[in-house]
């Protein structure tokens, strides 16, 4: 505040500033107004662990660091031996409990983030009650709609009366729902929930009621979109197409919280259809980001898009839509900065380079994966596609796509993609040996033994470059994800093999480039506005964004200053 | 180039080429407040003492050509700890109480690149410690009893990692 007040003061004595009297914090740690504190606390590489310790250093640093230590109880894995986990997740809670006292207004993130099976979890003894039920009696003893995001990111089976309670009692002040729906004990919870008559519930049911259940959900991830492109047969017939139709009850239904909505369950058509809640993306006006998977259901989202009313869509990303929907509405409107889509050469899928072009304004990143027929395999894109996206998308600063075969055509050549700064591709040789001694592009680095941490590139100008190879002119990195062929000699992304992968970063010393190793934690670090990483390693570009990470607006309003708890569960999402 | 003056606290008079003084943000908004003309005037600096403002004058001239930073006070770009660049870290190396009267500067003058630097090193300060080595390095008294201490240990427990 004494920045402020300094500055309204000396403006308020324009154009003769005067000296002050002014009371000068002492020159300590304990010296600085909190707002600095925050700062430090907010430049901490490990928070959790440095706010353990400052918590018993003083009672001032206490009152401070012990709200963010309980902010977030979703209950993760530890580093121990996974059978075990969910016992050190029991004994944690239990823990909690027994201390939570006053504490427990500051929890603000609740939920459950195991890996799959938990054994111990899978035995049901009689003498005590399950973790997930334990957590039910946790969640009674919270306030009422005090969480903000509730986590259900493990294999356990949800038990009917944990979203009840979330439902009942946290409805108002939930921002963030993540659950893996399959794991729900048979639907049960919705459809007591909704409507006891229902036969069919599905998400798309819990959505349509979302806007009186949850008045303030901003985010919904239901599914696990983190896996793999999942490349599945789309059932689509251009003559069916008006079945695709908005049906009148949609309509007049509108969610406005929602700002970003994730999918990645398959259902029938005819399933999906019968909700009627939610077919239009005008629907959601506020939504920024879109992921979806193998799920016909967007494909009538986007298809009642309906160009005079306005959309915020910035992100999306579509492992399976029929070409000529997709294509129709990505020409309605312009603005989208991250698009990652499935094509395939079928002509029912395939989308000319037009609609993507159409957002060349803003589009900062395209992830493209091609697919050949029905097979779940990636294919090179067609050179005439990169052709001419490479020279209509000057700004495009990372790309995402599978390599071309050897000895075709290279999409970089004649400075096309001149903007580009990060390349992540995927490797379609059979042979990663015979890849090493000859990489698609001259300026690929080897992994060959010996050369794997360094090696030098005559850089641009040198005799390569003008035997009419370019290297792009602004690229930093590049992240080569190997994938194995299957016998038939088609590649698996089903096998996907991230062991195998390689991450570059380029640096470049007047003529001489220089590949070096990273590390994609590092590489995140060094570029925190990439758009491509995620996980924690190099994966199928689909899965990154799709999950709120926890921030915390420690100053209430008063200074917007976000500090991210790292080392959380929740650390891989990113709030587009 | 034109050339401003500064007056710190202990009414000392440096003489700072406009672009370098320009990295404040404070003193920014105040030349165009004022028309941007102060060549006749030195501006106050109420809060900095000499040794402090040439401190934080050296640092501006050694970044004055740097990229402004983003806009967006709540984006994503805040970097981490571990990677502030070598002449910042020597920079950096000065006694305790100028580097927080450099945060404290840099705070006020609102120079949030350097602010973040003066963070970053006492994050780096505390990290790996344990409360008696926190309390040793920045000379904290400690005001648990080692009953309360014990007890805040054995509350938190659950949150280790």
């Amino acid at each position: 505040m004494n920045r402020l007040f300094s500055k309204l003061h000396i403006r308020s004595h324009k154009p003769k500033p005067q000296i002050v009297t002014y009371q000068y914090p002492d020159a300590s740690l304990l010296g600085v107004p909190n707002e600095i504190l925050f700062e430090i606390l907010g430049a901490l590489e490990y928070p959790i662990r440095e706010f353990h310790s400052l918590a018993r250093v003083c009672r001032r640093f206490n009152e401070m660091v012990t709200p963010l230590l309980y902010e977030n109880v979703v209950l993760l894995a530890r580093e121990s031996s996974a059978k075990y986990i969910s016992e050190d997740a029991r004994h944690r809670l239990q823990k909690l409990d027994e201390t939570l006292g006053s504490k427990r207004q500051f929890v603000q993130h609740f939920g459950l983030q195991l890996p799959d099976s938990p054994s111990t979890e899978l035995v049901k003894t009689s003498h005590r009650p399950s973790l997930a039920q334990a957590l039910v009696g946790f969640l009674e003893k919270m306030p009422d709609h005090s969480l903000k995001s509730f986590v259900w990111d493990t294999d356990l089976m949800c038990p009917e009366n944990i979203f009840h309670k979330v439902q009942r009692s946290q409805c108002k002040s939930i921002e963030t729902i993540f659950i893996r729906p399959e794991y729900f004990e048979s639907w049960n919870p919705w459809t007591n929930v909704f409507n006891s008559s229902l036969n069919v519930v599905d998400e798309w049911l819990i959505l349509s009621t979302l806007e009186t259940h949850f008045p303030n959900l901003e985010s919904f991830s239901c599914g696990r979109l983190d896996e793999h492109h999942h490349g599945g047969i789309l059932e689509y017939d251009p003559s069916q197409e008006r079945q695709l139709l908005a049906s009148e009850e949609s309509k007049t239904l509108s969610y406005p919280s929602l700002k970003l909505l994730s999918f990645d369950l398959s259902r029938t058509l005819k399933r999906l259809f019968q909700a009627k809640c939610l077919d239009g993306i005008q629907q959601l006006p506020n939504l920024t980001a879109l992921y979806a998977r193998d799920n016909s259901h967007i494909m009538k989202l986007l298809y009642n898009f309906d160009p005079v009313i306005p959309i915020r869509l910035t992100i999306l990303h579509i492992d399976m839509c029929a070409g000529p929907v997709l294509s129709r509405f990505l020409l309605a409107f312009q603005g989208l900065v991250d698009l990652d889509i499935y094509l395939s050469l079928d002509e029912k899928y395939y989308i000319p380079a037009a609609p993507i072009v159409n957002h060349n304004k803003t589009l900062r990143r395209l992830g493209l994966y091609m697919k050949a027929g029905n097979l779940r395999v990636a294919e090179p894109l067609p050179e005439q596609l990169m052709y001419e996206l490479g020279r209509s998308l000057p700004d495009l600063e990372e790309l995402c796509a599978p390599l071309l075969a050897m000895g075709k055509y290279d999409p970089f050549a004649r400075d096309r993609f001149p903007g580009f700064k990060f390349l992540w591709i995927i490797n379609m040789s059979p042979d990663p040996a015979h890849l090493d001694s000859e990489p698609e592009y001259w300026w690929i680095p080897s992994s060959g033994d010996g050369h794997k941490t360094e090696k030098n590139w005559p850089g641009i100008g040198s005799d390569l470059c003008e035997r009419d190879k370019y290297l792009p002119r602004k690229l930093v990195a590049v992240a080569i994800a190997h994938i194995p062929r299957t016998n038939t000699g088609y590649i698996d992304t089903n096998r996907f093999k991230p062991v195998e992968n390689r991450l570059y970063e380029l640096s470049s010393q007047g003529k001489m480039l220089t590949w070096k190793t990273i590390s994609l934690p590092d590489l995140v670090e060094k570029y925190p506005s990439l758009l491509s990483p995620f996980m924690s390693t190099i994966d199928l570009p689909i899965s990154k964004t799709y999950r709120h990470r926890p921030v915390k607006d420690i100053f209430s309003g008063q200074k917007r200053q976000t500090v991210h708890i790292e080392n959380l569960t929740l650390q891989r999402i990113q709030v587009p | 180039m034109s050339t401003i003056k500064l007056l710190s606290s202990d009414n000392a008079e440096l003489a700072v080429d406009k672009e370098v003084a320009e990295r404040s943000i404070l003193i920014k908004n105040m030349l165009e407040d004022v028309g941007g003309d102060m060549s006749d005037q030195a501006i106050p600096i109420p809060n900095v003492n000499e040794a402090v403002l040439r401190k934080v004058i050296e640092w501006c001239e050694h970044h004055k050509s740097d990229p402004p930073p983003p806009a967006d006070e709540d984006s994503d770009s805040r970097k981490k700890s571990t990677d502030i660049e070598e002449w910042d870290q020597k920079f950096m190396q000065v006694d305790q109480e100028m580097l927080f009267e450099i945060i404290l500067a840099a705070n006020y003058l609102d120079i949030k690149p350097l602010l973040d630097v003066g963070c970053k090193t006492v994050a780096n300060m505390i990290k790996g410690k344990s409360p008696e080595e926190i309390r040793k390095t920045f000379n904290i008294q400690n005001d648990f009893t080692p009953e309360e201490e014990d007890q805040i240990r054995r509350e938190n427990e659950w949150a280790e990692e």
